[in-house]
């Protein structure tokens, strides 16, 4: 592991009521590169997401973001720094697209200019025409809006980038080319990027670093090839099998 | 004399104890206006004459109005109070100067005496009323009691001319109003007193002359001046065991009432008799003559007043338009302050579910509170006039915004409360870019809602001499007299359409297509 990782976990338990999620969980993320929690609904890889953000709070154990614990106060600035897209996009209805993306960055006071410049920068690498500003999120296509979504994310450039399940929603010919415009984008942008995933293939094909959880435990972590070269267990075996055959 | 009143003390305390902190500064803020309004009014130049909504009172206090101006006092009318306890409680809070009472009520319902024989002695009563600084003056002649009417023809049948002659008669139908089958110098004292065994049921008093004349009832309780006596042929059956206290007719005025005034009121004294009294309520009722009319003529005759002047053509469009402005303005305030108080409830409670579904319970409760009751309740803190009456309509107006907002506001989808969490907004940038904006269609059509409420219920304005469009409507109602009532109800009406397609809009104007409702 490189000497100062973007994310680290140290003995995190949490539980919602008598619903044990995450069990005494160690991870290092190393910066730079994309890791993907990949698991099946109730492996607890989106609760260890909002952990990195803090939208949830531990139990017990330890959440280091780039060497600092996730702080109480102050914590819409740390947020600043950490891009945010979800399954469907989780656009903000009574807004326009320019208003959506651009939303934060205004709130922020930052350089209108600048704002506009990111925008179009990010538009273009996205393919999304500039005549959509004025849209609503209704009228757009869902591959569209999960665009839009990724745009918001990487507005404010931010170090580090959390996708839950960003992909998932969209069509499967229509997935393939947003993974392509993605792909794209983050060349132009480089960010640390945590992708949560069921999808084996996606995390193959989008990251460099997958983490296998089951239960609340980190079942393998490693690069791709070593872990399908070698599974760990059993259930790794299969997911592997099944989803990359 | 109305039921709701009777236990306004026993009410106020729980319901002023369940205010929350806001709104109780808001209504002492409230309480301070209408304290320095009331200090701007004092100037004691003009005679406030106040009267109870119905015929009879209003007339009196005309006549009582219009001979004060012929002897050059200014003065200042405000008809129509919504019964004893609320035309009492403008005189004791300075509010009005002088009203027409009973000398019955003012034993009953203002000095809650046991023994009621204490209202045929004026200085008994005058020696109680003292102490609360408060007289009556000399009466005007004529003694409204309680009287039993049947049909003259059925009367003659039957030779019923006495109530005691009523005693084993079991197959006529006895119906009387609620209010006297609930008084104690009603049914239960009359019965006890003459040893009836009847058991007579209810009516709305304004139905039973009405239900006597096409035979669906044969005996009513009746005011012994109603015009309606004369214009139905009912004969009223003698009290010969003298149960019914009086109720002399008299003018109730503060000790401190100037002497000029209370000696030009006094010389109205003796000059109305009963049989005079009906047919004066009865021009007004039957004959579609204003009050100001029958009492200018009245005076004439009696040589009071000399001047001559007609209403002028225009009065009633004039009046009209001035009730209009004042309704608006009720309701306006009201709304404004009810939109204000009710985001603040509802921004404050919604992330805590229990203070939320205990406010809207409280806010319910308001809603349940007949209007009458909740001025009695409002009466100790604010008096009479604007101010209670906007208090009671902003009261009335929560109900629709509040659920309206909280149930907005709680169901904003919890994948973009997350999202904007993980964006970095602030709470209160939570609240201002995404539940306010999500709630507010919901929110608009709240205060739609309550604003068209607002329009109906400020008609309650009029029973503390507020103003507005309920002014002519209860008049209207209490004469029976459909004009009046539509000239009060069409503007209502109106109002109530355009503040709709106000809203349309400024809907139009605040909300993207897709955001508007119906």
């Amino acid at each position: 592991m490189s000497p100062e990782p973007a994310i680290a976990l140290q003995g995190v338990c949490k539980s919602y009521g008598d619903t044990r999620v995450l069990e005494n969980l160690d991870l290092s993320l190393a910066a730079g590169g994309t890791s993907a929690m990949v698991g099946a609904s109730g492996s607890g890889k989106t609760t260890l997401l909002q952990l990195i953000n803090g939208l949830v709070r531990p139990d017990r154990g330890r959440v280091q973001v780039f060497g600092d614990d996730v702080p109480d106060a102050g914590i819409e600035s740390f947020r600043h720094r950490i891009g945010y897209s979800v399954q469907g996009a989780g656009l903000f209805p009574h807004l326009t697209v320019h208003d959506n993306v651009t939303l934060v960055a205004r709130l922020k006071q930052q350089d209108p200019s600048e704002i506009a410049e990111r925008l179009a920068r990010l538009f273009e690498a996205m393919e999304l025409s500039s005549s959509l500003h004025a849209r609503y999120p209704h009228e757009l296509s869902g591959g569209q809006q999960q665009r839009v979504g990724l745009c918001r994310a990487l507005m404010l450039e931010p170090e580090l980038l959390l996708l839950d399940e960003p992909f998932s929603a969209i069509d499967p010919i229509t997935r393939a080319e947003v993974y392509r415009l993605f792909e794209r984008t983050v060349q132009d942008q480089p960010v640390t990027t945590v992708l949560v995933t069921h999808d084996m293939r996606e995390a193959v094909r989008l990251a460099d670093d997958l983490v296998i959880l089951k239960d609340g435990r980190v079942l393998q972590h490693g690069p791709p090839a070593t872990i399908i070269a070698e599974p760990a267990d059993e259930y790794v075996r299969t997911l592997v099998k099944d989803q990359l055959a | 004399m109305s039921s709701t009143q009777r236990h306004p003390q026993r009410r106020a305390q729980p319901h002023r104890s369940r205010r929350r902190p806001l709104i109780r500064q808001l209504l002492w803020l409230l309480w301070a206006m209408s304290a320095a309004a009331a200090a701007a009014a004092a100037d004691g130049s003009r005679v406030v004459v106040g009267s109870k909504n119905f015929n009879e009172s209003y007339l009196l206090a005309e006549i009582m109005a219009q001979r004060l101006e012929a002897e050059g006092f200014a003065v200042e009318r405000r008809f129509g109070f919504g019964g004893t306890l609320l035309a009492y409680g403008a005189l004791e809070g300075g509010d009005v100067d002088v009203y027409p009472e009973y000398t019955g009520t003012v034993a009953q319902a203002i000095l809650k005496v046991e023994d009621l024989s204490v209202a045929s002695d004026l200085n008994a009563l005058n020696a109680r009323l003292a102490e609360r600084g408060h007289q009556l003056l000399r009466p005007f002649g004529f003694d409204n009691t309680y009287a039993i009417a049947l049909k003259e023809s059925l009367a003659q049948q039957r030779g019923l001319t006495r109530i005691s002659d009523l005693r084993g008669v079991t197959d006529l139908r006895l119906v009387f109003s609620h209010e006297f089958l609930e008084r104690l110098d009603g049914w239960p004292g009359l019965a006890t007193h003459y040893g009836l065994d009847q058991r007579p049921t209810g009516i709305e008093h304004a139905l039973a002359y009405q239900a006597i004349e096409e035979n669906v009832i044969d005996v009513t309780d009746a005011y012994s001046t109603d015009g309606e006596l004369v214009r139905y042929g009912l004969r009223s059956l003698i009290d010969d065991r003298a149960f019914f206290p009086d109720y002399r007719a008299l003018p109730i005025v503060s000790r401190e009432m100037p002497d000029p005034v209370r000696q030009t009121l006094e010389s109205l004294a003796g000059r109305l008799t009963e049989d005079r009294m009906q047919s004066l309520n009865a021009q007004v009722v039957f004959e579609q003559q204003t009050f100001a009319a029958v009492a200018r003529s009245f005076l004439q005759d009696e040589g009071l007043i000399t001047a001559t002047a007609a209403d002028p053509v225009n009065a009633w469009q004039a009046q009209m338009l001035r009730n209009t402005l004042q309704h608006l303005k009720l309701t306006g305030i009201a709304l404004g302050l009810a939109v204000a108080l009710a985001l603040a409830i509802s921004l404050g409670s919604f992330r805590r579910r229990k203070l939320a579904a205990a406010l809207l319970y409280v806010c319910s409760l308001l809603q349940t509170i007949p209007s009458i009751a909740l001025l009695a309740l409002l009466l100790p803190v604010f008096g009479i006039g604007v101010v209670p009456a906007i208090v009671a309509l902003l009261l009335y107006a929560l109900l629709p915004i509040v659920r309206n907002a909280l149930a907005a506001l709680t169901t904003v989808d919890a994948t973009l409360v997350r999202v904007a969490e993980a964006l970095g907004l602030t709470p209160l940038q939570q609240l201002r870019h995404l539940y306010l904006p999500m709630a507010l269609p919901s929110i608009l059509a709240g205060i739609r809602t309550a604003a068209v409420i607002c329009i109906g219920t400020a008609t309650l304005a009029a029973f503390i001499g507020a103003g507005g469009l309920g002014d002519p409507i209860v008049t209207g109602l209490s004469l029976n007299k459909p004009a009046l009532i539509l000239q009060g109800a069409v503007p209502a009406a109106v109002l109530a359409v355009v503040t709709e397609l106000v809203f349309e809009a400024f809907e139009r104007v605040v909300l993207p297509p897709h955001r508007r409702g119906a």
